[in-house]
């Protein structure tokens, strides 16, 4: 990859960290547990920077590497419970974690996102607020275009559920 | 014919993601229908309610450590400190790019292609090895991998396995993810049953400098690949404790979760 070329890949990247980070943000359901999954995936990013094909989806692939360090971190945190209790508990907690003040989300939005499970919340985050196309999503997640939509279908009808239940009209 | 119009259909129709056609002809159909109509509104409202949640996200600023880990000099980081090393506190991995490569190719080729490591049983001295292949019937890790619960360890020799979690994949193998830690260095690994024995998927050994007496974890790198492994069986789904147990001892486990 040429200089000039590598320069550009970098800027584009910057571009997309207030888009990586709200969608961290819907991940992780933290605001600092989030910042450290996009740095992380940064990082990681930058290392394979020479194994990105051009002419793909830039947007996708950084989509995809956030997703999976995010993956990787949960799995991390767990098996070293003592050494990071604070960030296992904000991982994996989410029932606590969404009565907090610490969640830099609306609290009926986190505690219905707590609803989903991981890949729910990866198809809705993905697909509602970050606007992607079942396609799309369907490459960034890595599985069909028909798991995008029935994994979708029922974590919407999940959010509006738990939404209807803490009594929030739309 | 007239296809029944399915949930999918109609959150499709409601994400704007249907062909003119198509859209049309169900539109017309859910707006014949009372309760497709509220299922329909259903998607939208949820559509809503997450976009309005989340707009205002990207207007905050970007940490400039960000910035600079994008932008800076990747031989030079300009003080920028890696996360993943300060969280795991240890040094970067030696011998990284050996390791994703043979690690890489583990994934890739078949259970016979690699020859087997037995740990715990003729350890050779130089830890930086990736393990990968067929263990040998009643070797210590067959044995670990085979009846020690998820979350909990048990001592093969000098080392430490502990097991960290179950995994079924869609075709419903089986496989585990483990640690072995030993003073001065931690492997992160991926094994996963077959008819013939437990199959390493993948392993990542990392040498801290040798001097530590204190059991550390593998590096962030050796967990990066035990995720991609595990991606690519498309085996991220862990199993409860219950489910384990069961799978473990090869038992008939349909009806559990």
């Amino acid at each position: 990859m040429k200089i000039q070329e590598e320069q550009a890949l970098r800027s584009q990247i910057v571009a997309l960290i207030p888009r990586l980070r709200r969608f961290a943000l819907g991940l992780t359901r933290n605001g600092p547990e989030a910042d450290d999954v996009v740095q992380m995936a940064l990082e990681r990013a930058i290392g394979k920077l020479s194994q990105f094909q051009p002419g793909t989806r830039l947007e996708a692939w950084m989509f995809r590497i956030v997703k999976t360090t995010w993956l990787d971190d949960r799995r991390r945190l767990a098996r070293r419970p003592a050494e990071n209790n604070e960030a296992a508990i904000n991982g994996f907690a989410g029932d606590c974690l969404a009565q907090t003040d610490v969640l830099d989300l609306r609290a009926d939005i986190a505690r219905a996102l707590t609803t989903l499970n991981d890949d729910q919340r990866a198809v809705v985050l993905l697909v509602l607020v970050e606007g992607q196309s079942y396609d799309e999503a369907s490459e960034i997640l890595g599985v069909p275009v028909g798991t995008v939509m029935s994994r979708l279908s029922r974590a919407r009808m999940a959010l509006v559920q738990a939404l209807s239940e803490q009594g929030v009209r739309p | 014919m007239i296809d029944k119009i399915t949930d999918e259909m109609i959150m499709a129709l409601a994400d704007g993601q249907l062909g003119d056609s198509e859209s049309e002809r169900i539109r017309m159909d859910v707006a014949a229908n009372p309760e497709l109509q509220a299922q329909f509104e259903a998607y939208q409202t949820s559509q809503r309610m997450l976009t309005e949640a989340f707009a205002g996200h990207l207007d905050r600023p970007v940490p400039t450590a960000m910035q600079q880990v994008v932008l800076g000099n990747t031989r030079e980081r300009g003080g920028v400190v890696s996360l993943d090393s300060e969280r795991t506190k240890r040094k970067p991995p030696v011998r990284f790019d050996f390791l994703l490569q043979a690690a890489a190719a583990a994934v890739l080729l078949s259970a016979a292609a690699l020859s087997g490591y037995q740990v715990g049983q003729n350890e050779p001295e130089d830890d930086a090895i990736v393990l990968a292949g067929l263990l040998p019937q009643d070797s210590p890790l067959q044995n670990a991998l085979m009846a020690t619960p998820s979350g909990s360890s048990i001592d093969i020799g000098q080392s430490q396995f502990l097991a960290i979690a179950t995994y079924q994949t869609s075709d419903r193998q089986v496989c585990r993810e483990f640690e072995l830690n030993r003073a001065g260095s931690g492997t992160v690994g991926l094994a996963c049953r077959t008819e013939s024995g437990w199959q390493i998927e993948v392993a990542a050994l990392n040498m801290t400098g040798g001097t530590s007496d204190q059991f550390l974890p593998a590096s962030a790198d050796a967990f990066e690949l035990v995720g991609a492994a595990l991606d690519a069986k498309g085996a991220y789904d862990g199993v409860d404790a219950t489910r384990e147990a069961c799978i473990l001892d090869q038992r008939n486990c349909v009806g559990q979760r």
